[in-house]
């Protein structure tokens, strides 16, 4: 059994013909060819410019359409109402059950109040008069 | 660099030309069938981009996919091309031996004649082989051992 593998293994085969070699040398040249083509490919200067200029745009767009809840933030201002100590001014200011308009208590601003009596002296303040 | 794959492919090849040429002649029987299928299958493994885990037997099993599928859809002649090189062989006056081990050759099984080629001329282990045509090691042994003792038996027959 062994003579007769070893009697096989010494017969010359049929080698792959020239034409052949031929074709599989185009096919490995194309093909390295094509894949250094993708990575090597020259690019023009307003090719990468215009690039470069529309990520940037893309960036900012998508930056807003991912956080729309982002707000300028601006610097309140505080108002501060001086009233005299009279019970009919302070009933009016701060009942809550009186349906009147009071321009500076609405402002968007944050009024606060002070009432002050004949003396000159504060007695009571309020950041959250409504 | 991807241009390593297509190295890694030519080196395999370049290393493995003869016996793949031999295995695609052996299955189709014809040297231009067999060169379309094996420039297929390079082409096809090219196109894939990434190297199989097992390259050899991978090329192999495509290599014969590739000729069953030739064979079906060709009109092409059968040519009954030989698988050994005769010019070489008469060369050492044992010529009338090598076409009659091809005759006989020709008497065996597919799958035992398919062994056979695999294991002498493709240099293949049984693993290898089993990988190959989707079967386990011990059938392909004995499909080896069973074409090799049929050859046998016939070869000293004729030669007594």
């Amino acid at each position: 059994m062994k003579d007769l593998e070893r009697f096989m293994d010494d017969m010359p085969l049929t080698p792959p013909t020239d034409k052949m070699e031929l074709r599989m040398n185009d096919l490995f040249l194309e093909a390295s060819e094509r894949r250094e083509g993708l990575f090597r490919r020259p690019v023009a200067f307003w090719q990468c410019a215009v690039a470069s200029v529309l990520s940037a745009l893309a960036g900012l767009l998508g930056g807003y359409v991912l956080s729309p809840g982002r707000t300028v933030k601006t610097e309140t201002v505080k108002m501060i109402y001086v009233i005299h100590n009279d019970p009919s001014v302070t009933r009016n200011v701060f009942d809550t059950q009186a349906s009147r308009p009071i321009p500076f208590l609405t402002a968007p601003t944050e009024p606060e109040v002070q009432i002050i009596e004949l003396g000159g002296n504060s007695v009571n303040t309020s950041n959250d008069p409504v | 660099m991807k241009t390593d794959f297509v190295e890694l492919i030519r080196r395999f090849y370049e290393m493995n030309r003869q016996e793949l040429y031999t295995y695609a002649l052996s299955l189709t029987e014809s040297k231009d069938a067999a060169e379309d299928v094996i420039h297929t299958v390079f082409l096809r493994l090219l196109k894939r981009g990434k190297p199989p885990r097992e390259l050899r037997p991978y090329v192999f099993r495509c290599v014969r996919n590739a000729a069953i599928d030739e064979l079906r859809s060709s009109s092409r002649n059968v040519n009954n091309d030989s698988l050994f090189d005769l010019d070489r062989a008469g060369r050492n006056n044992t010529m009338g031996l090598r076409l009659q081990v091809e005759r006989l050759l020709q008497t065996l099984s597919e799958d035992e004649r398919e062994c056979i080629t695999l294991k002498i001329y493709g240099s293949m282990t049984f693993k290898e082989i089993a990988a190959i045509r989707g079967v386990s090691i011990n059938t392909a042994a004995s499909w080896y051992r069973r074409g090799l003792q049929k050859l046998k038996t016939v070869f000293e027959k004729e030669s007594s």
